[in-house]
């Protein structure tokens, strides 16, 4: 009899789907005792406190970032040790890439999330496919008295924004000899600030909303017909479809026109991990077959069928590819109820975002991206007291202060980013 | 003269308007966000109300979000309503704290008051500055404290709660207990009484005022305590707390799901009020355990 | 039962409070200190090895300790005095012995500080929002008076902190301060008006003077206090809405950045070291101040 526990971050929802899938597995595998611990937090810190006390649970259902970092401090088991490549080809190749820090694969995905373009039918027939038709279509709208788009770039923390940041050409990090640098000093970010700032004051047809999200000023607008585009993630989509039913569309991110490129959102995961025994205090004797079970648990919660529960029963998109298929063949089905239809053809669109994405990068380094970017996007779009230059060259430069003020980042000497205001700390003391 | 009278009932009444004026004011200030709460925890939104057009009167008032709170059953290994079970935790371990928070609090005031101590002075300021330093940096610590002692539990919640009420509350014990005349107990040992049994019968009763106050501070903090109650036991959603029940309904710990804000609101109320009605009762002692402060000469 | 010595006694009476005290917080000061000594982070997690001084002197060249410093005072002293005055005035109208409905005053008026906290916040956050919450949206209009944004302005984010940490925490004074009115005989005053006092002598010369330790008292406790209370100012506006490379300029005060060092970037050591510093700044402080007032002696 082995006994594993296991960091349950489902929300109430999701642990419908759950719990049949904990049934299930008990049945299947009735030597292996499951101690569920509900509501478990997503983050890194929790479970570093956890680790250090050697108290940490045996299985944790993380993102993948969190998960990265937990990965790179040594908490978490690399599973490319015990499965083999061609276990990962079943999940979304972008899912996969989430889970791998230094080519190995640290967790099993379950779902992946990511933000779309969601609009209302009432004023937009056909969603844009470039960001000319955008601009075209939201200047349509705005005469009507109705925000074209509402997105509170000031506001952002540089999740969504990263999608435009692609979208121009340019990437968050870049590796110079083996090493990783931030790479927000780039034509592509200012590019890609200069052209919302352009829809928001000269264009004037971009709302730079306080707040997002349906709770946030965004949502309130959408769903009170007052804009007509927002950008904001399926685990709203209820609410929205709620407000304004059959008015509601999703879409992928346009193409931006200058450049061809997708804007292409960040791919977030969840999916779930296994902790080394230093972290979970699991003696050496009873690890192998700890091990062995927490493999099992894994594989099977991550497998088809439970896949597919997610989905029934709180609309995770998957990400493994076959109840990915699946999921589209559903929503392909003819039905008379108008409702489903109505919300069949939004759940498609969003899907079909996932075909256009980018990774969301897992290493520790991430953390400091969002106050970088952040803090400087307050400046340039609310207080507007900074150019576009600038504001890239500020970004960059605060992300490397913040990154080797946290022992992320030797003084590499690279020339391009001689002229950085950066604190100098002595190499020895890494 | 009739001016003179005249100006001095002007005055008054001048007095009394600005502070009725001054009093109503703040009595809408202060119920304003209250309002707010209760009006969201009827709402069938999970949004914060305050964000909604026409705030004020809500349209449709709805019992969905209490409904589900009280009889919700979320967890499957607790076999009965999951909310009231953990408001049952809450309540004990309030309980708990509170009577550990009167006991030290009393029997180190009472110490600082009658008994002699040595380095009195300096342990007294020793005690009473240590507790400054913050939670950023006590939490870690005394987690893998805890952790090792095998104290992750009630037990070692109490613990963690008592020293922050009992410090300041032997403070106000000693206070209060100068006042008492010592008359009383030289008297009852005189007739044999341990002296432990004359702080108990005698010195307990007359310093009521503040042995409530500790004791309703103590409850307070335990009852709404969030961080360490989660940090302690959170991993076993058996034994929480109703705060850490009601982060979990209202979905506040997963940031990419989408908060149930009127669930939250309704767990609010009917935590708050049962508080709030004690408060209102209380004020009596806490009025007369706060005027000891007034007796530092 | 044998007689203890007085000493050995009292000594005993002390100790369960001496015990929970160092147990809770000298272990974690005496942690904390040793762990601001290591490099400690997220990748030093299991093998962290001392190095000396290098928090302080990180701490010290990023260049952030002075507006750290200046926004923790600002935050401290900025909400303690409104406080502090507003406990006091309200404390002053109810102890009218002519007032009518005192109690129902009183009960509404302490309702802030029954109510759980970190929910009023969270309310008080969505009330803020710019322009639909329900401060920028109505009543700050009927007031005639300009809309206050936290999350874009930096005057916006102070007076956002300071009226919300007012709301919070002014019930508290106004008690304290009226029980400590409550408790100056009436025969005072009395003996003033026959010899024909004004109402504002009365004030300086009677209730300020005895009500001038318990201020001292409160205000120090309250100092340290609100001083480590970083939650309001982490829910509102979370050290926004810049970066602490100038006084004011945002509202990161030292222990919302510590706390955020420790866990939004697990960088315990840095943080460790900073929690430090707050702490011996705060006790210095303290000690200062109750030698000062002599409030020592009057409390042992």
């Amino acid at each position: 009899m082995v006994t594993i526990t296991v960091a349950d971050s489902y929300s109430t929802s999701e642990n419908a789907a759950f719990n049949a899938s904990l049934a299930a597995f008990e049945q299947e595998y009735p030597w292996i005792h499951v101690e569920v611990q509900y509501g478990a937090p997503i983050g890194t810190s929790p479970y570093l406190q956890e680790a250090q006390a050697g108290k940490a649970p045996i299985v944790i259902r993380e993102t993948s970032d969190s998960g990265g970092a937990l990965f790179a401090a040594g908490v978490l088991v690399n599973l490319s040790q015990y499965l083999p490549p061609s276990y990962f080809s079943q999940f979304n190749p972008t899912a996969v890439e989430d889970w791998t820090l230094n080519g190995a694969v640290y967790g099993l995905p379950d779902n992946i999330n990511y933000i779309v373009m969601f609009y209302n039918k009432k004023f937009i027939t056909a969603p844009p496919n470039t960001t000319d038709q955008l601009i075209q279509i939201a200047e349509q709208v705005n005469k009507t008295g109705v925000w074209g788009i509402a997105y509170g770039i000031g506001d952002d923390w540089g999740y969504r924004f990263a999608a435009w940041f692609a979208g121009f050409g340019g990437q968050i990090f870049t590796t110079v000899n083996g090493k990783v640098y931030p790479a927000l000093n780039s034509s592509a970010m200012v590019n890609a600030l200069e052209f919302w700032y352009n829809l928001t004051y000269n264009l004037r047809v971009n709302y730079l909303a306080p707040s997002s999200g349906a709770g946030g000023v965004e949502g309130q607008l959408f769903m009170a017909n007052k804009a007509a585009i927002i950008f904001d993630g399926p685990w709203d989509l209820m609410t929205y479809f709620k407000a304004l039913g059959c008015n509601l569309g999703a879409a992928p991110l346009p193409v931006v026109s200058s450049t061809g490129l997708y804007a292409a959102p960040l791919i977030g995961s969840t999916g779930w991990v296994i902790t080394t025994p230093q972290a979970n205090g699991v003696p050496k004797s009873q690890w192998n077959a700890t091990l062995h079970a927490a493999l099992l648990f894994i594989e099977f919660m991550t497998n088809y069928t439970n896949e597919i529960n997610l989905w029934n029963y709180a609309r995770d998109i998957p990400a493994l590819k076959s109840a990915y298929n699946y999921a589209i063949s559903q929503l392909s089905q003819p039905t008379s109820n108008q409702t489903v239809a109505c919300l069949n053809q939004v759940m498609k669109g969003v899907l079909e975002q996932s075909l256009h994405g980018q990774k969301f990068p897992n290493i520790p380094q991430m953390a400091y991206y969002w106050p970088s970017f952040h803090q400087y996007a307050v400046w340039y779009f609310s207080y507007r007291n900074l150019s576009a230059v600038q504001a890239a060259q500020g970004m960059e430069s605060y992300f490397i202060s913040q990154l080797q003020a946290n022992g992320l980042l030797e003084p590499a000497p690279i020339a391009a980013l001689e002229n950085l205001m950066v604190a100098e700390l002595p190499a020895s003391r890494y | 003269m009739p001016s003179r009278r005249a100006k001095r009932i002007a005055l008054k009444a001048l007095r009394l308007a600005i502070s009725y004026i001054v009093l109503i004011v703040m009595a809408a200030w202060s119920v304003l966000p209250l309002y707010y709460i209760i009006m969201t925890s009827f709402s069938n939104v999970g949004t914060l109300v305050s964000l909604t057009i026409s705030a004020l009167i809500p349209k449709h008032i709805t019992l969905e979000a209490y409904r589900e709170l009280l009889t919700g059953r979320f967890i499957p290994t607790i076999k009965v309503p999951n909310f009231p079970l953990w408001v049952l935790h809450s309540i004990e371990l309030a309980g708990a704290t509170a009577l550990f928070s009167v006991a030290l609090a009393m029997l180190a005031g009472y110490a600082l008051s009658r008994l002699d101590m040595p380095a009195k002075k300096s342990l007294a300021t020793f005690v009473y500055i240590i507790t400054f330093l913050p939670v950023t940096a006590t939490t870690v610590p005394l987690y893998l404290l805890f952790a090792r002692f095998h104290l992750l539990n009630y037990a070692g919640l109490v613990l963690a709660y008592t020293p922050g009420t009992a410090v300041f509350a032997a403070f106000l014990a000693k206070l209060s207990i100068d006042a008492i005349p010592p008359d009383y107990e030289e008297a009852a040992m005189i007739d044999g009484l341990s002296r432990f049994g004359a702080f108990v019968r005698i010195v307990f009763r007359m310093a009521l005022p503040v042995v409530a106050l500790t004791a309703l501070l103590g409850f307070l903090g335990a009852y709404m305590d969030y961080a360490t109650a989660y940090a302690f036991i959170g991993s076993n959603s058996n034994a929480w707390t109703a705060m850490l029940g009601l982060w979990y309904l209202a979905g506040l710990y997963n940031y990419a799901s989408a908060p149930a804000y009127n669930i939250f609101a309704a767990g609010a109320v009917l935590m708050g009020i049962p508080l709030m009605a004690l408060f209102l009762v209380s004020q009596r002692m806490m009025t007369r355990a706060y005027s000891s402060l007034a007796g530092i000469k | 039962m044998p007689r203890l010595s007085p000493k050995v006694e009292g000594f005993l009476y002390f100790l369960p409070l001496v015990v929970a005290v160092l147990f809770l917080f000298l272990y974690p000061v005496l942690y904390a200190v040793y762990i601001s000594f290591t490099n400690m982070n997220l990748l030093h997690i299991f093998n962290y090895r001392l190095v000396g001084l290098l928090q302080y002197e990180l701490m010290l060249r990023q260049g952030y300790l002075a507006s750290l410093l200046i926004n923790e005072v600002a935050w401290t002293l900025g909400s303690l005095i409104p406080m502090m005055a507003l406990g006091f005035a309200l404390a002053l109208i109810l102890n009218q012995r002519d007032l009518y409905g005192r109690s129902l005053f009183y009960a509404l008026l302490i309702l802030p500080w029954a109510f759980p906290g970190f929910i009023s916040l969270l309310v008080w956050s969505g009330m803020w929002t710019d322009p639909y919450g329900f401060m920028n949206r109505y009543l700050l209009p009927f007031l005639h008076l300009p809309h206050v944004d936290l999350v874009h302005s930096v005057w916006g984010a102070w007076t956002g902190l300071i009226v919300t940490n007012l709301w919070l925490s002014f019930p508290y004074y106004m008690t304290v301060f009226y029980s400590g009115l409550q408790s100056i005989p009436s025969e005072l005053y009395e003996l003033a008006d026959v010899d024909g006092a004004g109402a504002l002598a009365k004030f300086a010369r009677i209730t300020l003077p005895s009500l001038k330790k318990t201020i001292a008292f409160v205000f120090i406790t309250s100092f340290v206090f609100t001083w480590n209370n970083f939650y309001p100012i982490y829910v509102l506006t979370g050290g926004g809405p810049g970066i602490p490379s100038k006084p004011i300029a945002s509202t990161e005060t030292f222990i919302v950045y510590a706390y955020q060092e420790a866990f939004s970037y697990n960088n315990y050591a840095f943080a460790a070291a900073l929690s430090i510093v707050s702490t011996a700044i705060t006790m210095v402080l303290a000690v200062i101040v109750l030698k000062f007032t002599g409030i020592l002696e009057g409390l042992v």
